[in-house]
């Protein structure tokens, strides 16, 4: 089952910022399958999209965070995933690297970076799942 | 004189090398002492052998502020230490001269590395638990009580430790600094370090030691029974107990010259071919 | 011994003793009997250590032994004594005789408030500690809070641009958005650094700079000469923003047809203060450098290089297109 290639899922929990995302990734020729606002919506649209690519918010207010989401994602769709995070916590960035290793935007984020890093997943094979 | 290069491990420990040339011997001191441990010992050796000489992590001059809690959780840490200074300073076919733990950590860094060829261990045990038959002198109630009573006299320890850490400080305003970094930090890092050492057990792991090993033990040891060190010498495949004619757990400080004699004996013999 | 010796070995509410250099003991006094629990007779002759607790045998040797070796005597060791139903916290204080002879003179106070003192030394500092990570923790909170509000903020100006036609608008806007990614790198870098109060100017002007520099023609460079030095927040809002405006400017005037460097360079003076120069080696002579307050851009940076109580030089000859005076406090 391949992914698509040119199509990214964004996780994020605040509105306006996954909008002002979904922009700024079709700005770079890419299409947005979905927004989702939490963990088990990112793995449905995940499971259902195939995307190539996902941009994920590390937290996720209650529930399951952006790095479980991510985790399952890739272990059952095999998307590669793209951290983005507010934080710069230590223990955050060390359970990602130990977890689910990928790399990290930290907010805000800007068009530039964000072209780099999502230029730079392309490159890769997806993962297999 | 040596002087090691910034941000590499030998500056982290503190590391001194006296010499050059083959037949380079390191000497570890064991747990609430520093490399300083050393002089009368070393006025009494070869003084043509190199030797070097360094703290471990939270002991004399070490940078405390590398400590990592999970890497010096267990004697791995600091046996790792051992092998990276090895590695950065090239050392070959070394003898590694260990006292009290600091024998268990050359042990454990002999698995690691091909740069060390011969032990030697004085007053070490490889497990200082009570254990059915085997006698390593405490019962675990005895050990907690131990790391108890170390953190009730927390400033005690900084005082003591201090002091023989910061001899060489030439200015005294600058050596109150350091004795108040180092009582911030560093008792708890040698209550931690207590703990490694008091419930370590590398009984399992002395059959996998092929190298020549001289254990020195001092006839009435506090720390460390006899039982506990004919233990470790029988155990280890090339292993040969020496009993020293000494009081106490320091002899290389009570009695210099025994040791020494036995260990120059020793390594001049391990080197003929 | 005369009588009043030997009367104030007896009356002394201190346990005293005479040992060998072993420390075997030689005699004891009354007080040290009633200490040990032990009598004079079975006393003689044992080990000091033999009354310790087994845990306290450790701590004799570790401390004891150690400081007899090093300096021929050890003060004030907190030990504790065996006793029924458990240790007896004691201080030992064991010399060497004054005449040189083969003997030692030693005291063991009893130190129960000693024991409760160490115990309140122990519950403050873990409160200190306690304390201090949960202000850490709050910290980290705020600034994250901040940089996720600007990051909303950000993204409704990306959501406005999408709809605007206007070039002169969506410039305005993208100039917007570069001072908001300037604050947030801000709270970015104090959320990294130790303090939590203090970073390195050198590596944030850099980072600054790399964002900047990726939304320019692909021929122009970014330089930063800046020594490490740490700056706080009140530094580094206004200093981060006249970074951002400057280099904007020099972007957009000074690379109309070909490619450049822009120089960001940071020199610490003798003294608390330094200099900003911004430079760039484009052609053209930037007119409006000095034409008063044209722009939102130059008003921002005159109004915080006063709000900084520094002050902006002339032009210099050549292609120096600011420079800039600061003083820089220390961080607090």
């Amino acid at each position: 089952m391949t992914l698509h290639r040119d199509r990214v899922l964004i996780v994020e929990d605040e509105f306006l910022i996954g909008e002002a995302l979904r922009y700024q990734v079709e700005d770079l020729g890419l299409s947005v399958c979905g927004v989702a606002m939490d963990a088990e919506a990112a793995v449905r649209l995940a499971v259902s999209e195939r995307p190539f690519l996902v941009l994920s918010d590390v937290r996720l207010g209650a529930g399951r965070d952006g790095v479980d989401a991510a985790a399952e994602i890739r272990d059952t769709v095999g998307s590669k995933v793209i951290f983005i995070t507010g934080s710069r916590e230590p223990s955050t960035l060390e359970r990602i690297q130990r977890e689910h290793p990928a790399p990290v935007l930290f907010k805000p984020v800007s068009d530039a970076g964000l072209r780099a890093a999502v230029t730079d997943a392309l490159k890769d094979p997806p993962a297999t799942p | 004189m040596y002087r090691s290069a910034v941000g590499s491990a030998a500056e982290f420990h503190a590391a001194t090398l006296r010499g050059e040339g083959p037949g380079l011997r390191v000497l570890l001191h064991g747990f609430g002492t520093d490399q300083s441990i050393w002089d009368s010992l070393l006025e009494r050796c070869d003084p043509a052998a190199p030797v070097l000489r360094f703290d471990h992590m939270g002991s004399g001059r070490s940078r405390a502020e590398r400590y990592e809690p999970g890497r010096y959780a267990s004697l791995d840490g600091y046996a790792q230490d051992l092998v990276d200074i090895l590695d950065e300073l090239d050392v070959r076919d070394c003898a590694v001269v260990g006292h009290s733990v600091s024998g268990m950590i050359s042990l454990l860094a002999a698995e690691r590395t091909d740069r060390i060829s011969r032990l030697v261990m004085i007053a070490s045990s490889p497990r200082y638990l009570n254990d059915g038959d085997y006698v390593g002198g405490f019962e675990v109630s005895e050990i907690e009580d131990l790391l108890r009573q170390m953190e009730l006299d927390f400033q005690g320890w900084a005082r003591a430790l201090a002091p023989a850490a910061m001899a060489n400080a030439q200015r005294p305003e600058l050596g109150e600094d350091l004795v108040y970094s180092f009582s911030r930090s560093n008792p708890e890092i040698l209550r931690q370090f207590a703990r490694a050492t008091f419930f370590t057990d590398v009984r399992h792991r002395l059959a996998d030691c092929t190298l020549p090993v001289l254990v020195l033990q001092p006839e009435a040891d506090v720390i460390v029974p006899r039982e506990a060190a004919a233990y470790l010498a029988a155990g280890l495949p090339n292993g040969r107990l020496q009993v020293l004619p000494a009081q106490g757990h320091y002899p290389h400080v009570s009695a210099p010259d025994v040791v020494a004699a036995a260990i120059e004996a020793f390594l001049s013999e391990a080197e003929a071919p | 011994m005369s009588l009043g010796a030997a009367d104030l070995a007896t009356g002394s509410p201190v346990g005293l003793f005479t040992a060998t250099l072993e420390t075997r003991l030689v005699d004891v006094n009354p007080a040290f009997e009633r200490l040990t629990g032990v009598s004079r007779e079975t006393a003689l002759g044992q080990p000091l250590r033999a009354f310790l607790t087994h845990a306290s045998q450790v701590i004799y040797a570790l401390k004891v032994e150690t400081a007899l070796l090093d300096r021929g005597r050890a003060d004030e060791i907190l030990l504790e004594l065996q006793r029924d139903g458990g240790g007896l916290p004691v201080l030992l204080t064991l010399v060497s005789a004054s005449d040189g002879g083969a003997v030692r003179h030693g005291a063991l106070f009893p130190a129960p408030e000693r024991r409760a003192y160490e115990l309140e030394l122990i519950a403050a500092r873990r409160a200190a500690d306690e304390a201090r990570d949960a202000r850490d923790l709050l910290l980290r909170e705020v600034y994250h809070r901040v940089k996720n509000n600007l990051q909303t903020v950000d993204s409704l100006l990306l959501l406005q641009k999408r709809g605007l036609k206007d070039p002169d608008a969506v410039d305005a806007l993208q100039a917007m958005r570069q001072r908001i990614f300037a604050l947030g790198l801000v709270h970015h870098q104090l959320m990294g650094s130790s303090d939590l109060r203090s970073f390195d100017v050198g590596a944030f002007l850099r980072e600054l700079a790399s964002h900047l520099a990726a939304a320019a023609r692909p021929d122009v460079r970014i330089e930063v000469e800046a020594p490490v030095l740490p700056i706080g927040l009140d530094v580094a809002i206004p200093l981060g923003l006249i970074v951002t405006e400057l280099v904007t400017r020099a972007l957009r005037h000074s690379f109309p047809a070909t490619g450049g460097t822009v120089r960001v360079q940071l020199t610490p003076d003798s003294g608390e203060g330094a200099t900003l120069r911004v430079i760039d080696d484009g052609q053209d002579g930037h007119d409006d450098a000095h034409a008063a307050d044209v722009s939102l851009g130059l008003s921002i940076v005159r109004g915080l290089v006063g709000q900084l109580g520094g002050r902006i030089e002339p032009a210099s000859a050549g292609t120096t297109a600011f420079e800039i005076r600061l003083p820089l406090p220390e961080p607090p």
